[in-house]
């Protein structure tokens, strides 16, 4: 690489070379932080709660305190400590092998990343469902319209945050309406909708929201884009894992669910030998 | 409250891979393990970890040339170097005194990404399957756009341009895999469209070349995640090591006159 002409073409990786720049903040060594534009220590630390600061980070956007308790609420609802729970399972089997605290939680936590459960990459989709079809609604769309176009499977719409059995209650759900309206909230448009989807879908299907579709509607209705909550939420389990994991941590090996070889069913080839 | 109705679950897990045949005296202890059918004792004895690790990803033992092949890659790609972002990212944690076994996986989950990462595995065997089906040529001027930002082309998932050019090594190492008895329609197909195309700014990236051996192999696309994992795993591992035993100042750390606030 010898000529201006070929080096000119390096600019993109030679102006980043040895060189951060960024707008999120920066440590100032024996003095302070800044954070988005705050100051971490004369400003932040002592006056705002942990998820305002996590959003901070996240968002760029110091959010409301009662956003905030909303938050925190909603990460209660998923701090299950109950080991059969898929991500916790593995902060138990984690516990089990004696892992590190952190190794566990974390294995637990990249596990309810998951398009299935958990609320963080399940509320990326469930955002964009609901901010989408209000854009639909306000275009003239129907509800009946919004639901037809929407992913189909056996028969039945297959939507994030609206696939409960009408049968089976979500206990996460009243609590949530109570907390909502504890702090002050007013139904926003995509709640509103979402209530709309929940009615449709109930009488159609039997299918109706639950905790995930609620969270997803109120979170649009206070401006959250769908990567943002999906974000903000990537460490929600985290606490139910941990749980798990001191739960199994302090006892003998093979503690946890220990099974015969017989508990898992082999449905491979039969048994044969190399040629 | 307990839920009265069943959750419907399957009483047991079900695997097609692995058997464990009981001891008879206590259920809890395997007295043979058998790995598709295959006695491991016997794989152990006969078998190279090649042969056993593609028995594993397509349950059926492979013939000398498809080892040769993914030997080949795996032997290519076994160290993708200090300055790739997972393998730093690894470097970084062991300098910094993480606990040892978590360098690995701190290695892996960043190679876990779509940009040159195992997730883009998946996106680029998608895409050559379908490209190679409706005989869409993925080198064509039509798709040479260039990036917004001045960095890197890419035509789709694992194809197009590193650091503004063909990735030499991929490339070389291509050719040298195009050539083995083991290459299939795949490599055979793209390798000829890149030579064809003959543009030094675009052609094989890593993921894209070991997307293709991995479809000559007949792997399917989501397990040519985790082997594209595997083959990157001992690089990752080796570089962090490496870092453990050097003090935390060996590794550079920005002046704040290299760090600018906007």
């Amino acid at each position: 690489m010898n000529s201006n002409n070929e080096l000119s073409e390096l600019i993109f990786w030679t102006k980043n070379r040895n060189k951060i720049t960024t707008s999120i903040g920066k440590w100032i060594g024996g003095d302070d932080v800044i954070c988005h534009g705050h100051s971490m220590m004369k400003e932040l630390l002592g006056n705002i709660s942990y998820m305002q600061m996590l959003v901070l980070n996240i968002t760029g956007r110091l959010i409301e305190e009662n956003v905030a308790k909303w938050l925190e609420g909603n990460f209660i609802g998923v701090s299950y400590p109950d080991a059969r729970i898929w991500c916790n399972t593995i902060g138990s089997l984690a516990g089990s092998m004696k892992t590190s605290v952190v190794a566990a939680t974390v294995s637990g936590v990249l596990a309810a990343d998951s398009r299935g459960y958990g609320g963080s990459q399940t509320s990326l989709y469930g955002m964009e469902f609901i901010q989408s079809a209000l854009k639909e609604h306000k275009s003239g769309k129907s509800v009946d319209d919004i639901i037809k176009n929407s992913k189909h499977k056996n028969g039945k719409p297959v939507i994030t945050g609206y696939a409960r059995p009408v049968s089976r209650n979500d206990e996460r759900l009243a609590p949530h309406q109570n907390m909502t309206q504890k702090l002050g909230f007013a139904q926003g448009e995509h709640m509103k909708l979402a209530f709309q989807i929940n009615e449709y879908l109930d009488e159609k299907y039997g299918l109706a929201m639950n905790v995930a579709g609620y969270s997803c509607a109120f979170l649009s209705d206070q401006k959250f884009s769908p990567e943002e909550v999906y974000r903000i939420k990537s460490m929600m389990v985290a606490s139910g894992v941990t749980a798990c994991y001191i739960d199994y941590f302090n006892r003998p090996a093979h503690s946890f669910l220990p099974q015969y070889c017989e508990d898992v069913k082999y449905d491979g080839v039969s048994l044969r030998e190399i040629p | 409250m307990e839920n009265k109705d069943s959750f419907g679950y399957s009483k047991k897990t079900t695997t097609a891979i692995y058997y464990e045949k009981p001891s008879s005296s206590n259920p809890f202890m395997a007295e043979s393990v058998h790995l598709h059918g295959y006695n491991v004792l016997e794989l152990a004895q006969k078998k190279s970890f090649v042969d056993v690790l593609l028995l594993l990803f397509t349950g059926e033992l492979p013939d000398e040339n498809a080892v040769e092949l993914m030997n080949a890659l795996m032997v290519g790609f076994i160290n993708p170097g200090p300055r790739n972002p997972a393998v730093r990212a690894a470097m970084t944690a062991g300098i910094s005194k993480s606990n040892t076994p978590h360098l690995l996986p701190i290695g892996l989950l960043t190679l876990g990404g779509k940009e040159g990462g195992a997730e883009e595995i998946e996106q680029s065997m998608k895409s050559i399957q379908e490209s190679f089906l409706s005989g869409n040529e993925i080198f064509c001027m039509s798709k040479l756009l260039a990036s917004p930002e001045g960095a890197d082309i890419k035509l789709v998932p694992g194809f197009g341009s590193s650091y503004g050019q063909r990735c030499i090594v991929t490339h070389e190492l291509a050719q040298l895999l195009n050539q083995l008895p083991g290459a299939g329609k795949y490599l055979h197909w793209l390798n000829k469209q890149i030579l064809h195309f003959n543009n030094e700014k675009v052609g094989w990236l890593p993921v894209g070349l070991s997307s293709a051996v991995f479809l000559d192999l007949g792997i399917q696309p989501r397990e040519g995640i985790a082997l594209f994992q595997i083959i990157y795993s001992p690089g990752i591992s080796v570089q962090a090591l490496e870092q453990t035993h050097k003090p935390i100042s060996s590794m550079p750390f920005l002046e704040d006159s290299q760090y600018e606030l906007k």
